[in-house]
């Protein structure tokens, strides 16, 4: 192998430039490249720095319980309320803009629950679907304030709520697997309400969404703020046949 | 402690350049580029110069040359700024028919199986080394080798007889 080991020696010393590279120019350059390459590592440091900053701050106000399935318990009154609010949060939480801010429409002396979708249960007997299950939520996104509530009353199918109500628009009935659904469209001054209810064999669910952020009361007219109501008919429909919405 | 590192760093470089340059040019066949591979080699070792360990600088600055070659920086448009023109007369007599015909033979090769024979019969490194470096194994190594050695006798004016 030393022929090869001359050759290669002869090529590349024979002949040999003088050296191009100057020590104090090869060391400003690699001061430079180190000041940059330390600069960088900063930038970077202070954008991951930044980014968990961002994360810490907004991530605590998302929906922490999106994918977290479902409790199924529901021996309990309390038990059953967990498991029909998850059920509805999940459903009504589908339908929205993940940007949309969600806050509960409290009744009178309510103190906000920290889930908006935590129902209200009005005892009617001892057993713990002897209640009346209800809940209202304001809906806040890019085109204002409106809501959606929620009325589940375990009785026996009873019906929808009548047809041929003062300012009525749209009002019909069909016949789902699941029940019978009433389905109509209401307007009271500027307030456009879409409402659904599926009677079952069990219990009446009823599911309506309006274009105003304000509690509903009686006798009091509401203010319209927005055009249009949370919720369109069609995603009222599909709430009112949210599955696992029985007793 | 700048001063200090900047004054090692000062001794690595007089010491070690043209050793460098000249395996640079085995690497690439051209001197200009050559220098642009070595200098980028040194301004890369001056970041992690007081994490290398004396006794291994040799052999980290080696294996930063052969990726800066393999990896074709040269060619990234990456380059540094130096006071010094690059442009030169090649010096009288340089370009000899046998030196033309080892550069030919060593242009045929692969960047990899130029690297291996560069590494093994100008640095005299060990097989195992040169395996190291690259990435491969050293049966990897020993049929590249001599493939690159094959070429380059074919190459090389036959032996004397005195020679034999």
């Amino acid at each position: 192998m030393e022929d090869v080991r001359t050759a290669l020696t002869a090529y590349v010393t024979e002949g040999e430039p003088p050296l191009g590279l100057s020590e104090d120019a090869v060391l400003s350059a690699a001061r430079r490249s180190r000041r940059q390459h330390l600069l960088t590592g900063v930038v970077a440091l202070v954008v991951v720095v930044l980014a968990l900053g961002l994360a810490v701050v907004v991530l605590p106000h998302r929906d922490p319980v999106a994918a977290r399935p479902c409790p199924s318990a529901s021996d309990t009154r309390s038990a059953l309320v967990d498991r029909l609010s998850c059920v509805i949060g999940h459903a009504v939480r589908s339908m929205l803009d993940p940007a949309a801010q969600i806050t509960r429409l409290t009744i009178p002396g309510e103190a906000p629950p920290e889930d908006p979708f935590h129902l209200i249960a009005d005892p009617a007997g001892d057993a713990p679907r002897d209640a009346l299950f209800h809940l209202g939520v304001r809906v806040t996104d890019a085109r204002g304030s409106g809501s959606v509530y929620v009325v589940i009353v375990p009785s026996a199918n009873s019906g929808g709520p009548p047809c041929e109500e003062p300012g009525e628009l749209l009002c019909r009935r069909e016949q789902t697997p699941q029940g019978v659904l009433w389905l109509s469209t209401l307007r009271s001054g500027d307030v456009l309400t879409h409402r659904v209810a599926l009677a079952t064999s069990g219990a009446v669910v009823q599911f309506s969404s309006n274009n105003s952020g304000v509690l509903e009361r009686a006798g009091v007219s509401l203010p319209a703020q927005r055009p249009d109501p949370a919720l369109t008919l069609a995603q009222v429909r599909e709430l009112a046949l949210t599955p696992g919405l029985d007793f | 402690m700048g001063a200090s590192r900047d004054l090692d760093f000062s001794e690595y470089f007089a010491a070690r350049v043209q050793r460098f340059r000249r395996v640079a040019f085995a690497f690439c066949g051209d001197w200009h580029a050559a220098e642009d591979l070595v200098q980028a080699m040194f301004v890369q070792l001056y970041r992690r110069w007081r994490r290398v360990r004396p006794d291994t600088v040799d052999a980290y600055a080696r294996r930063i040359l052969l990726n800066l070659f393999l990896a074709g920086r040269r060619t990234s448009g990456r380059e540094y700024v130096t006071s010094v023109v690059p442009e030169r007369e090649s010096p009288p007599g340089r370009d000899t028919p046998v030196r033309l015909d080892v550069e030919r033979a060593l242009a045929d090769l692969t960047p990899r199986q130029r690297a291996m024979v560069v590494l093994r019969f100008l640095e005299d490194l060990p097989v195992a080394e040169v395996a190291s470096l690259l990435g491969v194994a050293e049966g990897t190594v020993k049929s590249q080798t001599a493939r690159g050695v094959e070429a380059l006798r074919a190459v090389l004016p036959a032996p004397t007889a005195e020679e034999r």
